[in-house]
């Protein structure tokens, strides 16, 4: 791993080498920081650490994980009657996509060590295009949700008559929308002042953002699956959980207590502060105790319904913001690839974001079967 | 060359520049990359967390010298308590010594230039610094009351500022997460030729160890401190009971990483003191390997025995029974180092140099902390002495007398090598002998307290119990003046201290064999591994006031024979 | 092994039941194995300590630094000692953790009789008191138990974590909102109310010789948790939270913990109401003494009276009703009006008029009765509803 020191080891002086070199280039090439002694030690040191730093992602995550175990545990019908407002035909597809990715990440990898530097910005590119499109069917599923009220616990109003609500997929596409259309006028503008890199830089990022609009039109183009998921959807819950008594009660009163009520109910508080006070009549008295826990069995089943999709947000929205990370990471790549700054001894950054990426990957494939496919 | 001359110039005198007047301005030291100087403001930033977080506990006490209310209401002092013990052990105790004395003397002792991600370095450092500043804006604005272990469901109801304070944490966290995978790829990768894994001192194996529970157990926190965040902002329900979550679940989160969390902080202290105790007796530690191997095998049992913290919270029998047992087995590699450091002592030659003190009171202090954790370990004492002052007492004996007190003797220890100043003897042993008079005096009697039967976090207590509390808070005084002639007779040291030579105590690890302050890139010559705990060849030398080699004879020897560093 | 130290343990803790330096008394049948394993622990940790220091302190004397003397040489390893140090200490710590279990799994497990329905007391914890509902229906916020009969506990919480320990007995267990925890015990002392209460020659009543066992949270709760424990109240000349033990069967319990309200004033009534909900954890009685919620006699209840909201809003009682009506509405709906000042932390009850009409009897009047009662409690809930709108007003 390491090799022998490229300085000399007589022991006589080699002051001069020592207060100022770091300002000088490194013999290995301009991108070897000083206190590495070869390339070689420090792309080691690059992988090590950023398989370091998958670890660290892996346990991050495997708190949620153990959440899912428990909860589903705690309740499985809740797990098995919420998870059919899944749909696992855009799952499938997600998942298929982020797999496609990996290849061409992999492939962007072999690429640049090759110093193949046209390959590795179409890879790259494609990697984009594919974690665009999965932001885009992600999109189109949480909005869905929304739409029916399918929140996380205290928010949860699946079943009560939906108001208007805001335009959801507007608000969630605008970010993808500026910066499709910034980056198309960049393109643009530096095509008409002759900037080479810029116009190649942005017209890529176009390329990959307009991914995301590919996401939207696929997950649109079947919801036929979607649909037919949710009607018998509908059946079971109502079979389980009653909703005109969704529990939403009980957080109120909660909120009471931290003196931060949630705005968005603030109105009809009183109305369902009374509400729940008839239903716990009687609880602080022994012998209406048994009413009181019935009550309570009642309410905590529809709030854990909640609790399905507590656990799904904030799962597959921990998942997103790595995706968005990921992106994040590839455009930094892409610029590096087309300023021509990997070789062969050099192209660790590259290798570090694919390992990133695979790792992202690999999260999505155990969430995948973990929320849409278990029974 | 001869030898005279070279020996003069490794150990004689300064270098025209070192790392501190390398370069001149704040900016130069807010944008430096090295490890010596990030390390160096690690030092200033945590001394000011431990100051401010040693006033609350000072207040604290004074306001627990009667039963009554003296001048703390109940809120202000649950406030008070949640921030001294949420600094001291956050903003504090994990950062102390990794990574303000970690980061100064890792690569200096590995025999590298610097740590493998300088960048990643000072990021963690500034990572340190938005997470401290967090914890103030939850001081300042709305001060936190949930105790440091911000138990749900109190954590979601309080209208104190919790959610600032976990965002403190959260960013705390991945500081300490870098710091520790910087340490892992230094030490894996850029070991000289020589440097094999048994040749390195014991502080490294200390801090690698360190730095696999910074890895790998500090995310969970990061998941918790996120989750309590959605908890109270969105209501996301997994911890809330109102809402159908399972506040047992969020103890077990949370000491999934604060067990380890704990050795963390003791880890490194055994490391230091494994140095200190060879030095100073000038004599080659004893059961080098045992010490080595009983780090690592405390950093992976560490992760095994978090539900001792929950035996009263109403899990199952069998799972308790089990982490009992676990618990248990943690106390084995502990008592094996303590074995091993006394064994080292016999037949040394003694100085009882500031640092020294502070190592046999360690020795002490951590004796009793480990030792009281028996009948915690133990299931049917600990249902009694669960969560009363037996535990206060029981855990600051550890990461007082412990961490804090082998904090303070590795910065003796290697203030001269920091700063290139030799501090007061006499001053520092003085400081070190009032800081062990004064926190057996603070401690001490809550054991008896504990075992009485009076629970922690009481604003108010029974007055059966008042003649400990008393006597606990004369021990805090003195603790605290005993604390303030250390820290008087270090700052005094920087203008008024002798020049400090490059090996002032004879030690045989790396960072001695540069100068003192080193220079930037650590070391003027290539460095030359030896037994870091060999004392045979070196000797006290009256022209430089401080330790030289006898015979340069390993240097010519291994010179010209580069090995290659053993790989992972 | 254990049991040759426990020889020994006479020295430090005795066997007699009155309590030792280091321990309170040994009121339950868990207390005397308790602390016999902590007297073991204790020697054992005691040995190793002082031989672990007493060999470096001999060191450090005998290996002194004189003269730049170097260290002499000796081995730096040792295998078979290695082994020694590791194995030994093992074993000592496989021994006490049998121990240790043994004694748990004991505490963990009721037996038949104690287990039974009939022997089982609900500890209900809330923002900062203690409740306790015997089988029969009984209420009150003082514990009594029958000496030498296993009762089993039946624990949760309605707010917050807390923690029931009662240091005598040796017993704790977290109260944990959303499930129900247990623990037993059997308590083998009697502690009776005539000892930790008396009355003078004057007529004066007086702490006791004697306290009742305590009963403490040991999970902090917020800012009365150290509030939640059996303390003597100056105020009310009277314990809070009590822990008593008494001679009988846990059926002749009842004479301690019923409450027969028809023969009572409503003022008395109220009283009662006051302690046994745990009213009394958060207000004080009497001119100056102050805690976490208001103190009813501060400002009065009088006409023409005001009080303000921490939500900005206020109130200003424009007859006796609206007195009433303030504070019946400040009790069922406890989160809604919050006095200024005053945190909002009150749980909710849901009482019935009559224990209202009582409740409000005595909170109006707290520190005495008055002379002359407002007649029938359930008049002032009469006046309630036909004065409801104009307090809906005022909110």
């Amino acid at each position: 791993m390491t090799t022998a020191k490229p300085v000399d080891v007589n022991g006589n002086a080699i002051e001069g080498h020592s207060h100022d070199d770091h300002h000088h280039e490194h013999p290995d090439g301009p991108f070897i920081a000083h206190h590495f002694e070869t390339a070689e030690q420090q792309f080691d040191s690059g992988k090590l650490g950023m398989w370091l730093f998958l670890v660290q992602e892996i346990l991050f995550f495997s708190g949620l994980f153990v959440a899912y175990i428990i909860y589903r545990n705690h309740n499985p019908e809740i797990f098995e009657a919420a998870h059919v407002h899944l749909d696992k035909w855009l799952g499938g597809l997600n998942t298929l996509v982020l797999l496609f990715s990996s290849l061409t990440m992999a492939w962007a990898v072999r690429c640049s060590q090759l110093e193949q530097h046209l390959g590795a910005v179409i890879n790259i590119v494609i990697t984009m295009v594919c974690a665009n499109i999965f932001l885009g069917v992600k999109a189109i599923e949480y909005t869905h949700k929304w739409e029916l009220g399918l929140f996380w616990a205290s928010a949860y109003t699946y079943g009560q008559p939906q108001g208007d609500h805001p335009p959801y997929l507007l608000w969630i596409s605008a970010p993808f929308i500026i910066c499709t259309l910034v980056s198309t006028m960049l393109a643009i503008y530096f095509r008409v002042t002759a900037s080479d890199f810029w116009f190649k830089f942005f017209l890529c990022m176009a390329i990959s953002f307009s991914g995301y609009f590919g996401g939207l039109g696929i997950a649109w183009a079947m919801p036929s699956a979607e649909h037919a998921d949710h009607g018998s959807a509908h059946g079971e819950v109502h079979a389980s959980a009653d909703p005109g008594h969704n529990a939403s009660g009980e957080n109120h009163e909660d909120d009471d207590h931290n003196g931060q009520p949630s705005d968005e109910h603030a109105k009809d508080e009183h109305a369902k502060d009374e509400h729940a006070k008839d239903e716990h009549a009687g609880d602080e008295h022994a012998g209406d105790e048994h009413a009181g826990e019935s009550t309570h069995d009642q309410q905590k089943q529809e709030v854990n319904m909640g609790g399905f999709f507590s656990i799904y947000y904030i799962m597959t929205g921990l998942h997103a913001i790595h995706i968005i990370a990921g992106i994040i990471a590839l455009t930094w790549l892409l610029y590096r690839v087309l300023a021509l700054h990997f070789r062969k001894n050099y192209f660790g950054p590259v290798e570090n974001v694919g390992l990133y990426w695979h790792l992202v990957d690999l999260i999505w494939i155990y969430l995948f079967p973990m929320m849409y496919l278990i029974h | 060359m001869s030898i005279a001359k070279q020996r003069e110039k490794l150990f004689g005198h300064a270098p025209e520049t070192n790392f501190l007047t390398e370069s001149k301005g704040w900016a130069s030291w807010l944008c430096t990359l090295d490890h010596k100087r990030i390390g160096i403001m690690y030092l200033i930033g945590v001394m000011g967390a431990f100051c401010l977080a040693g006033i609350f506990a000072l207040i604290l006490r004074i306001e627990l010298f009667t039963p009554g209310q003296m001048f703390l209401g109940n809120q202000t002092y649950n406030r008070m308590f949640t921030l001294h013990g949420a600094i001291m052990v956050f903003v504090f105790i994990i950062p102390s010594i990794p990574a303000a004395l970690g980061n100064f003397v890792l690569p200096v002792m590995l025999g590298a230039k610097d740590v493998a991600f300088p960048r990643l370095n000072l990021a963690s450092f500034y990572l340190w610094m938005g997470g401290t500043f967090f914890f103030i804006v939850s001081m300042v604005s709305n001060a936190l009351d949930t105790g440091w272990t911000f138990y749900t469901p109190y954590s979601v109801q309080t209208s104190t500022a919790v959610i600032a304070a976990t965002t403190g944490v959260f960013i705390l966290g991945f500081s300490s997460i870098f710091t520790g995978l910087n340490f892992i790829v230094t030490v894996n990768t850029m070991r000289p030729p020589g440097m094999t894994w048994f040749k390195m001192p014991l502080m490294l194996w200390a801090l690698y160890s360190t730095a696999i529970i910074q890895v790998l157990a500090t995310p969970v926190l990061a998941i918790t401190g996120l989750l309590l965040m959605a908890e109270r902002i969105i209501g996301l329900g997994i911890f809330d009971p109102a809402l159908g979550g399972d506040p047992v679940l969020f103890q077990h989160f949370f000491w999934f990483y604060s067990h380890p969390a704990v050795y963390i902080m003791i880890l490194p202290a055994m490391g230091i003191i494994s140095e200190l105790i060879a030095v100073h007796a000038q004599k080659k530690i004893f059961g080098y390997d045992f010490i080595a191997y009983s780090s690592i095998a405390i950093a992976l049992l560490s992760f095994l025995v978090w539900g001792h913290h929950m035996f009263t919270s109403g899990q199952s029998e069998m799972v308790i029974v089990i982490f009992s047992a676990l618990t248990f087995s943690v106390a084995i590699p502990s008592a094996v180092k303590v074995f091993n450091w006394v064994a080292t002592l016999y037949k040394g030659s003694i100085a009882l140099t500031t640092p020294m003190c502070y190592a046999l009171s360690f020795i002490f202090l951590f004796g009793i902390g480990g030792l009281t954790g028996l009948p915690l370990g133990t299931l049917s004492t600990d249902i009694h002495l669960h969560d009363t002052y037996f535990v206060v007492a029981h855990f600051h004996y550890v990461m007082v007398g412990g961490t804090l007190i082998a904090f303070l003797g590795g910065l003796f220890h290697w203030w001269p090598k920091m700063f290139g100043r030799m501090y007061n003897e006499r001053g520092g042993q003085w400081g070190a002998l009032l800081v062990f008079v004064g926190f057996n005096v603070t401690f001490f009697p809550q054991f008896i307290m504990g075992s009485r039967g009076m629970p922690r976090r009481y604003a108010r207590y029974d007055p059966e119990y008042q003649i400990f509390h008393q006597l606990s808070t004369i021990g805090a005084i003195i603790l605290g003046i005993g604390l303030l002639i250390a820290g008087y007779v270090l700052i005094t040291s920087l203008y008024r201290g002798k020049r400090a030579p490059g090996n002032p105590w004879g030690a045989a690890t790396l960072e001695f064999q540069c100068c003192s302050p080193p220079t930037f890139h650590n070391f003027e010559h290539d460095v030359i591994v030896n037994d870091p705990y060999d004392y045979s060849s070196i000797e006290f030398d009256e022209k430089v006031d401080g330790y030289v080699p006898v015979e340069p004879a390993p240097a010519e020897e291994s010179a010209p024979n580069p090995l290659p560093a053993e790989t992972t | 092994m254990i049991q040759a130290f426990t020889v020994n343990n006479m020295v430090l803790f005795s066997q007699q039941r009155e309590g030792s330096f280091s321990f309170p008394e040994q009121a339950s049948n868990f207390a005397v194995s308790v602390d016999n394993t902590y007297a073991a622990i204790f020697w054992v940790s005691l040995l190793f300590f002082v031989a672990v220091n007493g060999v470096m302190v001999y060191f450090v004397a005998k290996y002194r630094r004189k003269d730049g003397k170097k260290a002499e040489n000796s081995p730096s390893h040792n295998l078979p000692m290695e082994l020694a140090w590791t194995i030994l200490p093992s074993l000592i710590l496989v021994v006490m953790f049998v121990q240790g279990a043994l004694g748990y799994l004991e505490m963990r497990i009721p037996p038949e009789s104690a287990n039974a329905v009939e022997r089982t007391i609900e500890v209900k914890a809330f923002k900062y008191g203690w409740q306790f509902i015997y089988p029969n229906g009984d209420i009150t916020s003082e514990l009594h138990l029958a000496q030498n009969v296993p009762v089993r506990f039946k624990i949760s919480a309605k707010d917050a974590l807390h923690s029931f320990f009662i240091r005598e007995f040796r017993i704790k267990m977290d109260c944990v909102p959303g499930r129900y925890t247990e623990c037993w015990v059997t308590p083998t002392m009697t502690r009776t109310p005539s000892e930790c209460v008396t009355e003078t020659e004057s007529g004066e009543i007086e702490k006791g010789p004697k306290e009742p066992f305590h009963l403490q949270c040991a999970e902090y709760c917020g800012q009365g948790h150290s509030q939640m424990r059996t303390e003597w109240k100056e105020e009310s000349k009277s314990w809070a939270f009590p822990v008593y033990v008494h001679d009988l069967s846990f059926e002749e319990l009842e004479v301690f913990t019923r409450w027969k309200t028809g023969e009572h004033t409503p003022w008395k009534n109220g009283e009662f109401y006051f302690n046994a909900y745990g009213c009394v954890g958060c207000h004080a009685i009497g001119n100056n003494a102050q805690k976490i919620g208001p103190n009813f006699q501060s400002d009065g209840w009088n006409i023409g009276g005001k009080r303000d909201f921490s939500n900005g809003e206020s109130i200003t009682f424009d007859s006796e009703s609206a007195i009433d009506n303030y504070i019946s509405e400040s009790i069922n709906y406890s989160t809604k009006l919050v006095v200024k000042g005053y945190p909002n932390q009150m749980p909710k009850f849901e009482f019935d008029q009559d224990t209202l009409g009582h409740l409000i009897a005595f909170i109006r009047s707290p520190e005495a009765e008055p002379t002359n009662t407002s007649s029938n409690p359930s008049d002032s809930i009469e006046t309630k509803s036909s004065d409801a709108t104009s307090s809906e007003e005022n909110k």
